[in-house]
């Protein structure tokens, strides 16, 4: 089984912001939300030294994501494929799931109930809530798995004027983010609250790193302040989704 | 005759070609509004010029910029800018309809465009069509369109004319499942 | 109201509805058969894909612009550009903001209130173009030809030139680009190399690199920021001097934050140390240079213990930092600058220090130097009227006194030094100029003492503009022509001669919106109706084909290609033979005799500027790599990426006046002007005695609504300025600020001392 990955090199980073537009671009993103950010770090100083740096951030795509955990709505079994092996695997997923082929967290978002319940949860804060939209949904990067699935590199990757966004499959040895996390030292974002398995690694100067970390390591576990919604909530979600699309 | 109440606020709502005293549009106006008990200060003083420099700063460039933008894109989905989801929706119910708009300057989901839209399935009586276009698309922006053109404060002109068109595509609205109602 | 109400309508309502003829009549036609639509596919993917040239900012990356049911929904770099791929920048993805912004101009435009008033109607292009016309015919009936003026930038520019050029005019390509920006640079090295050196400087290939306020990174051109990064990831070393520290200085193996005005002193230095400790490459010294003697006896009181004094530096650093350098021979990049208008006076002579100890280092025509321009010849299209401007110009006078006079070297550039033709405005002294042009330049947010600009433009019979967006002029304009975006029009071939030289085309990739026109079109139709027999080509298609015929190319032959066409480079060159440089001597010249003709230093010298007086910090300014000058500030994407610049401030000082990251204060300058509102930055990375502004915000036009308001402007600040001697240009980094908040006057501490060398700027009393 895959998991995606992405690898950003610090040291290439210039802070740009081009993956930040070009996600926005390729997805239509409405201002003020964003799938995918870059916050500018300093200068301040740090043990080793000044450090000016950024931290291009997205959906971590986590190994353990709790934001498929507080998803309230109502189960379906779905069957999925892997487009490499054609092997299939029937699972129960709610309407944010974590692909067991590629490792990437998405969401159906015919099943979403705008409840927000994940955007509250998500330590990274990479997730929003949608509502310019008619019906308001969640949203977040999908490790633009509809580009990979044709081909194509995700958009970010794309348009990084320096080559900083590595992407690619860690579970494939011969990969690029195979060796970076495991030879290169690529680190994650996490603290001893907040460990859930990020799959975006950040590399760099021990300066840069040590920014990077002090100013964005989450440390609180906000999924464990979501308040599930009732069953009355849930209920009437559903009930005007229902109303909504007759 | 509703048909033509639309065409003629279509009229108002695209750039002011001739006097609108003189091509007889304030006069329809007023009688508009009194027959709908629309309470309209009058707009007759409304010279050509004034029209031009009041639709203007309204709806094309203005100090402070465009109040209100009269295209569906800038309001639908939050996008704020031109050929956007509002106009995908739009062009969508023309080509229901089995029409496009003929390429002209402006973008087709251009209040006067979407108002001459209406004129038209009004009078090839596609009340479906219209019903599903006026809840699912042109009363989702109208109204916010109307609240920013009422806070620019328009000449009473266009002031009437926003207000009629609202009171007007609510009515329709309001008709049509009174209709369905009736009939089912 | 009830139904029954709703659906009756008097008698004479129904006869006034029934006399105005209201039908559908072209608005609707039936839908065409072929009328698919683009869907499926999410995102970008499948769509129709357009190969043009960005004109986000003038760096002009080649583009693809992928188009789906008519619409364009994304931009991406051309894969095929041997310089950025497939890669654009955050303003270049932007682009679709700019083509859709709801606030851009849509038709063209007369004022009917007063002059900056802002009230405007609607009019068509003949009322548009026929009173542009007629301005120009009665101002230079009355006035004489120079009494026009005309400010460009951008590729559109080009066309408009021509126009005014045929008026007979010497102000006609007063690029403020030019004049505010590149021209002591250009000054500078054109003495030394005898070419327009720009940026070309080979970092790539680079063992060290030398950057003075450069700040690759914040200032995004795209191939040369790629071109810095491979450099280091090839092991370069990076030396930053900069007041602030950038995001070069992030990247940099050393940061020497100097006190800001004496960058020559410090080169002067780093000169005689290098020149002392045989650190410099004799044999290209020998070969190829002119004046090693008199560069000798000129530098060599500069001791390093001098300009640390003088630059606040320490000598352990300095000494360090140019070893560093030296080590890396002749493989050094170093950074001639842009924008480098800093002080008027001494600006040519620093870029001069610049470009001599580039030389003493060899790094010319070599891998990881300064290389040389490989030029790409097109062919001439004669519908252009280059010739028949040339004829129509013949019999024009000089004015008795030309705008370029006091100038030494004004004259080796087109058109007059943007200052002189805005005094020459307010006072109509040596000659009245009465009528502006302004085409893709935003004068208020550009030019120093715009409060000048805006007196200047009170006195104007006429001011026109040709405009994308409503910046500033457009308030003050009296006409303004609505101009296509460069997403929806041809501009003139775009080449570029540098390490990977190519030749491609910038062209319409959606047509053109509301009835915004593109510049071949304007140009072609104010033209006619001055009577010049100019732009005879009926498209622009044409005279793109006649330019690449020259080197057997054609539209046609290009779009096959991908949109662009690469070169083989020739940037470098044999040392072992002569260099055969354009200048007096054909080679480097370290000693420049023309400098000593016109009373110039012939070899750079210290020239001390005013530090800061008691109780204020040089503002200094700078890019943000999410924007472009202040021409994007109204992109929601980007607006929205950075909104508004914060204003650095040490520290140090911060505690010393009581202020805190994030605060809003408002900056009062040396002569009282104060700011808009601004945020304050507070870090360790810059100096006491400086703060820095991200240049561009403080928009003063409301007609921009996402960026009016928001942050302050430098530019307002920048009330105090000289003119550099050389060409003209105008210093913008003599103004000092200190601080308001709440009502309350915070004077800046002065933490470092001042060497007695350096004078205090002195304060005007306050009448």
């Amino acid at each position: 089984m895959s998991q995606y990955a992405m690898v950003i090199d610090l040291d290439r980073c210039v802070g740009c912001h081009a993956c930040a537009l070009a996600c926005r671009a390729e997805w239509n993103i409405p201002v003020p939300y964003r799938r995918n950010w870059v916050k500018r770090l300093g200068p301040a100083k740090t043990p080793y030294g000044m450090s000016y740096t950024f931290y291009p951030g997205l959906c971590n795509h986590c190994d353990h994501p709790v934001c498929v955990e507080v998803c309230p709505a109502d189960p379906v079994k779905r069957e999925f494929t892997d487009s490499k092996t054609g092997k299939k695997i029937t699972m129960e997923i709610a309407a944010t799931y974590k692909d067991p082929f590629t490792g990437a967290v998405l969401i159906d978002k015919e099943r979403c109930l705008g409840c927000g319940s994940c955007v509250e949860a998500c330590p990274y804060g990479a997730r929003y809530l949608n509502e310019n939209l008619d019906n308001p949904k969640a949203d977040k990067c999908t490790f633009c798995m509809e580009r990979v699935e044709h081909g194509e590199v995700p958009a970010c990757v794309k348009t990084c004027i320096t080559d900083a966004r590595i992407f690619g499959d860690l579970s494939d040895k011969s990969s690029d983010v195979y060796k970076l996390v495991h030879e290169k030292g690529a680190k994650r974002l996490t603290s001893s609250e907040v460990n859930i398995g990020p799959n975006v690694y950040y590399m760099g100067s021990k300066k840069d790193l040590h920014l990077l970390a002090e100013k964005c390591t989450p440390h609180e576990k906000t999924w464990e302040n979501v308040k599930a919604p009732t069953r009355r909530d849930v209920l009437m979600a559903a009930i005007k989704m229902v109303t909504e699309k007759a | 005759m509703h048909s033509k109440i639309s065409y003629f606020l279509s009229r108002i709502f695209s750039y002011p070609e001739q006097d609108p005293v003189r091509a007889g549009l304030t006069q329809a106006l007023a009688g508009l509004a009194a027959d709908m008990d629309l309470d309209a200060a009058p707009s007759t003083d409304i010279t050509w010029d004034l029209a031009r420099v009041e639709y203007t700063r309204l709806f094309v460039n203005a100090v402070g910029g465009v109040p209100a933008p009269p295209y569906a894109s800038v309001y639908r989905s939050g996008a704020r800018i031109l050929m956007q989801q509002g106009l995908d929706e739009a062009i969508g119910y023309y080509r229901q309809a089995g029409v496009e708009p003929d390429s002209g300057p402006e973008p087709a989901d251009h209040i006067s465009v979407e108002l001459a839209f209406v004129a038209r399935l009004l009078e090839t009586g596609n009340r479906k069509l219209l019903k599903d276009f006026l809840r699912d698309h042109l009363l989702k922006w109208y109204p916010v369109f109307f609240e920013r053109l009422l806070a620019a404060q328009p000449h009473p002109y266009y002031e009437t004319a926003a207000r009629l068109t609202r009171l007007f595509l609510q009515n329709l609205c309001q008709e049509d499942s009174y209709e369905q109602t009736t009939v089912s | 109201m009830n139904r029954r109400r709703f659906l009756k309508l008097s008698a004479a309502t129904c006869a006034a509805l029934a006399s105005l003829e209201l039908e559908n009549k072209g608005i609707f036609r039936p839908v065409a058969s072929d009328a698919a639509t683009c869907k499926g596919l999410p995102g970008s993917l499948g769509a129709k894909e357009v190969t043009s040239v960005c004109e986000m900012c003038f760096w002009r990356c080649p583009i693809v612009a992928k188009i789906k049911d008519n619409k364009l929904v994304k931009i991406e770099g051309n894969p095929k550009s041997p310089t950025n791929g497939h890669r654009v920048c955050a303003r270049g993805n932007s682009g679709i903001q700019l083509l859709y912004d709801p606030d851009r101009m849509k038709y063209p435009m007369k004022r009917v209130g007063a002059r900056g008033e802002g009230k405007w109607a609607r009019i068509t292009w003949d009322e548009a173009l026929d009173e542009i016309a007629h301005n120009m015919k009665e101002v230079k009936k009355k006035y004489g030809p120079h009494a026009l003026a005309m400010f460009d930038h951008g590729a559109s520019a080009e066309f408009y030139r021509e126009i005014f050029r045929a008026t007979g005019t010497e102000n006609f390509s007063n690029e403020p680009a030019f004049f505010q920006c590149l021209g002591p640079v250009s000054m500078a090295y054109l003495t030394t190399y005898g070419y327009q050196v720009s940026e070309r400087v080979d970092m790539a290939n680079a063992k060290a690199m030398l950057f003075f306020g450069s700040h690759l990174g914040e200032n995004v051109h795209l191939s040369h920021v790629r071109e810095y990064m491979k450099g280091l990831l090839r092991g370069a070393k990076l030396v930053v001097v900069d007041p602030r520290f950038s995001a070069a200085a992030g990247k940099a193996d050393m940061w020497l934050p100097i006190r800001p005005g004496t960058d020559t002193a410090l080169i002067l230095a780093w000169i005689n140390y290098v020149i002392q400790h045989d650190l410099y490459d004799k044999e290209f010294v020998h070969k190829h240079c002119k004046g090693f003697e008199q560069l000798r006896k000129s530098v060599r009181d500069c001791t390093m213990d001098w300009a640390a004094r003088i630059c606040d530096l320490n000598v352990d650093d300095m000494t360090k930092a140019i070893k560093m350098v030296a080590e890396a021979r002749p493989r050094v990049s170093l950074h001639p600058g842009r924008h480098a208008a800093w002080y008027g006076k001494g600006d040519v002579q620093r870029h001069r220090a610049m470009g001599i100890l580039t030389a003493l280092f060899g790094s010319v025509g070599v891998p990881g130097g300064l290389y040389f321009p490989t030029p790409i010849h097109l062919g001439e299209a004669d519908c252009l009227g280059e010739d028949e401007v040339d004829d129509l110009i013949e019999d024009v006078k000089p004015p008795e006194t030309s705008l370029k006079d006091g100038y030494a070297f004004a004259d080796i550039f087109p058109g007059s030094p943007t200052d002189a033709i805005i005094k020459a405005t307010k006072t109509g002294k040596p000659y009245p100029v009465k009528l502006w042009g302004v085409c893709g330049v935003n004068l208020l947010q550009t030019i120093s003492n715009p409060y000048q600009t805006m007196d200047a433009i009170k006195k104007l019979d006429f001011i026109f503009t040709i405009e994308v967006l409503p910046t500033e002029p457009a308030i003050w304009a009296d006409i303004i022509l609505p101009e296509a975006t460069y997403l929806e029009r041809y501009d003139a071939v775009h080449k570029k001669g540098n390490l990977y030289p190519y030749v491609t085309v910038r062209q319409p990739v959606v047509d053109p919106m509301f009835e915004s026109k593109p510049p071949y079109w304007i140009a072609r139709n104010l033209a006619k109706r001055l009577g010049y027999n100019l732009f005879t080509c009926k498209d622009e298609r044409e005279f793109l084909n006649e330019q690449l015929e020259e080197i057997d190319l054609s539209l046609d032959k290009l779009s096959k290609a991908g949109g662009i066409v690469t070169f083989k480079a020739n940037p470098y060159k044999d040392l072992n033979k002569p260099l055969g440089l354009n200048t007096d001597s054909g080679k480097v010249e370290l000693y420049a005799e023309s400098y000593d003709d016109e009373d110039l230093d012939p070899i750079p010298r210290f020239e001390p500027v005013p530090a800061p007086p008691k109780g204020y910090a040089r503002l200094v300014y700078g890019r943000v790599p999410m924007h472009t000058f202040s021409r994007t500030m109204n992109n929601l994407w980007l607006s929205n990426e950075c909104p508004e610049g914060k204003l650095w401030i040490n520290d140090e000082i911060a505690t010393r006046i009581g202020v805190k990251d994030g605060e809003t204060v408002i900056m009062e300058n040396q002569a009282g002007y104060r700011s808009n509102p601004v945020t304050l930055f507070v870090t360790a990375g810059i100096r006491p005695d400086t703060v820095y502004l991200p240049h561009g915000f403080g928009s003063r036009s409301p007609l921009l609504t996402k960026t009016y308001g928001k942050g302050a402007s430098d530019q307002f600040m920048i009330t105090n300025y000289r003119q550099d001697p050389f060409m003209g240009a105008s210093g913008h980094r003599s103004n000092f600020v200190c601080l308001i908040k709440d009502g309350k006057k915070l004077s800046i501490p002065e933490l470092r001392p001042l060497p007695p060398e350096i004078p205090r700027f002195k304060m005007r009393k306050a009448s």
